[in-house]
């Protein structure tokens, strides 16, 4: 497991439904956006999963995070966001041993599409640009 | 001025236990300052922590490459300068390897540190798994730590628990160690322990 590649994902991403949502709503799909990461990453290949974190700020204050580290425990999601919102922009972190930069992203945009989708909605999702060539983060240690 | 080095894996809990035990220094009247050394492009314990209004500093955005240590000792030599604060928790990345800060901290020349403290934060549900695969940089931040504390004991199942303490307590005999969860608060004695 030595050599398997860490290469960080971020980006941007504004989710834009049809109508308001109540924010329990969002808190919830939030939940399965990061389930359905872990699920899609799992089964990508090999890999470890070590943090998958979502964040949005509101500018009146306030947070809503969610974070999950395996397919096999539920992502926890805390802070709330407000009723009513019809948009919200999530600043997203994938960091994931044995993927690459390129599935990372493959994985972030289908699955946000495909859960926009279910509801009507849509996702747009901007990369963060990657400082480094592919590979100079190798895993750190292993047998 | 005291250090705080929190270290521990992607995921184990390191945010949510600083924001604990910011929330706690600031009400006995300490000025916090926290270091973050966040892996990705885009940060985001720092977001969150500037959005809870806490004094925030960014080491080397976005990478967890070698100048961590250089802008590690070039932040608190700034914070010792200029903001006077009684505590300094530094967060790094759980991907990098805890030894490059324990090899920066020699070069700080700045007002002598009181104390200097290291806490690993466990997480039990992943610990035989990491073990395994990551030998090297889980065993590091365990061996090294003054304090240990096993999170998520509110998901962990008492095997899991109890499998985590004897893993940890092999590696590290002479550290005390706290299970607990964190979302529950922090003990009085873990906060004194942490930031006395």
């Amino acid at each position: 497991m030595s050599n398997l590649v860490f290469e960080p994902y971020a980006a941007e991403q504004r989710w834009q439904m049809p109508a308001p949502l109540p924010g329990q709503a969002w808190q919830e799909l939030l939940a399965q956006y990061l389930a359905a990461l872990t699920r899609a990453c799992t089964g990508a290949g090999p890999c470890i999963i070590g943090h998958l974190k979502a964040l949005a700020l509101f500018p009146a204050g306030g947070y809503l995070r969610a974070s999950a580290i395996s397919a096999q425990h539920p992502p926890t999601v805390d802070g709330r966001a407000p009723d009513g919102l019809q948009a919200l922009d999530l600043t997203l972190n994938l960091l994931v041993y044995g993927l690459p930069h390129t599935a990372l992203e493959r994985i972030a945009t289908e699955e946000a599409a495909t859960l926009a989708a279910q509801r009507g909605g849509q996702v747009d999702t901007h990369t963060a640009t990657h400082h480094h060539p592919p590979g100079e983060h190798p895993a750190t240690g292993g047998r | 001025m005291r250090l705080l080095l929190v270290t521990g894996f992607l995921g184990s809990g390191k945010t949510t236990l600083i924001l604990a035990l910011t929330h706690a220094a600031r009400a006995a009247g300490r000025r916090v300052a926290i270091l973050v050394n966040e892996v990705g492009e885009v940060g985001i314990d720092n977001q969150l922590m500037r959005q809870l209004e806490l004094d925030v500093w960014e080491l080397t955005s976005g990478c967890i490459c070698c100048t961590l240590s250089a802008d590690l000792v070039t932040t608190l030599h700034k914070l010792d300068a200029t903001y006077g604060s009684d505590l300094v928790i530094v967060e790094p990345s759980g991907a990098a390897d805890p030894a490059n800060l324990q090899r920066a901290l020699p070069y700080y020349r700045g007002r002598p540190l009181e104390s200097i403290r290291w806490a690993t934060v466990v997480d039990p549900l992943r610990l035989p798994m990491l073990l395994e695969v990551l030998t090297p940089l889980i065993t590091a931040g365990i061996a090294q730590a003054d304090v240990l504390v096993i999170s998520k004991a509110d998901l962990a199942t008492p095997e899991e628990l109890a499998r985590a303490q004897e893993a940890v307590r092999a590696i590290n005999p002479r550290a005390p160690v706290h299970c607990l969860s964190l979302r529950n608060g922090l003990a009085p004695e873990l906060v004194a322990e942490l930031v006395p």
